[in-house]
């Protein structure tokens, strides 16, 4: 089976090479593209098709649920898992009103990542 | 702002604070219990990580530690020994990760009041002094194996 091909939205260097280290040791994950912000994310979106985006909620130039909304009205039904050190219910209301529905809080460990983003493709 | 409140917000980022370290290093910190600060000046040396938060209820955050300290911490992430530079983007996001839990909490205890951090801000020196301003500030400070983390939490008196 392909591997699923993950585009990593984070404003943290340090957060983005966890990420790239968590799923490089998985046979069923890639990361195939970064962005460090929410503008950033919308045209590597575009380019790289990715079959789930991992995004971030506080960035700068464009937060991640402006981000989210920007893709999923271009691309209805874009599989989307917030990860956020923020985890509150008013956020995740505003994240389920946008169309997302898996959040993970970081810090996170490698097995809770990969729950989640199997969570994310089981939707 | 009433006290009780005040003192719930503290015990937000005291509790925050003891659950992102415990996660990312699975060791423990040991709290002090929480002390208003004797002076408007707060001092420290190693690595300083200020953050704001704003909304309902509007402060700041300084986390204080040991440059040894934080590197344990990367290590415990990382593979290999930081640079000055990994310390300092490690430290933002510990602090990043601190105040997301903290505010969190805060926003589940006290719906509506909307409170979210501002980016982090990571300092490396010595003797580095902050003035907290029309704010009341509070200190704890937190031991471990690997040495001590301060944290002081400033909130703005009256929201205007």
């Amino acid at each position: 089976m392909a591997k699923k091909r993950i585009l990593s939205v984070d404003d943290s260097p340090l957060v983005r090479n966890l990420i790239k280290k968590f799923l490089s040791m998985t046979d069923d994950f890639e990361v195939v593209g970064e962005a460090s912000n929410g503008e950033e994310a919308v045209k590597l979106f575009s380019q790289l098709k990715p079959d789930i985006v991992i995004m971030d909620v506080t960035m700068p130039v464009k937060d991640g649920l402006e981000a989210a909304q920007e893709i999923l009205s271009k691309e209805p039904g874009t599989k989307i898992l917030l990860a956020s050190a923020m985890g509150d219910d008013d956020l995740l209301d505003q994240a389920l009103v946008i169309g997302i529905k898996h959040s993970i809080q970081k810090p996170f460990k490698q097995a809770q990542l990969i729950s989640a983003l199997n969570k994310v493709l089981e939707e | 702002m009433d006290k009780q409140v005040a003192e719930q917000i503290i015990r937000s980022f005291v509790g925050a604070t003891m659950n992102v370290y415990r996660s990312l290093t699975n060791t423990d910190l040991a709290p002090s219990g929480i002390e208003k600060a004797p002076s408007l000046l707060f001092k420290a040396s190693g690595v300083v990580i200020l953050l704001s938060f704003s909304g309902a209820f509007a402060g700041r955050t300084i986390l204080a530690t040991s440059e040894e300290m934080m590197e344990f911490i990367y290590e415990c992430i990382m593979d290999g020994k930081p640079t000055q530079d990994d310390l300092l983007v490690t430290a933002n996001e510990f602090g990043n990760m601190v105040v997301g839990h903290a505010v969190t909490d805060i926003n589940n205890r006290f719906r509506g009041s909307n409170v979210r951090p501002t980016p982090p801000s990571s300092y490396i020196g010595e003797n580095l002094t902050f003035f907290n301003f029309k704010m009341s500030a509070y200190n704890v400070v937190f031991k471990s194996q690997q040495g001590i983390l301060k944290l002081n939490v400033a909130l703005e008196e009256e929201r205007k």
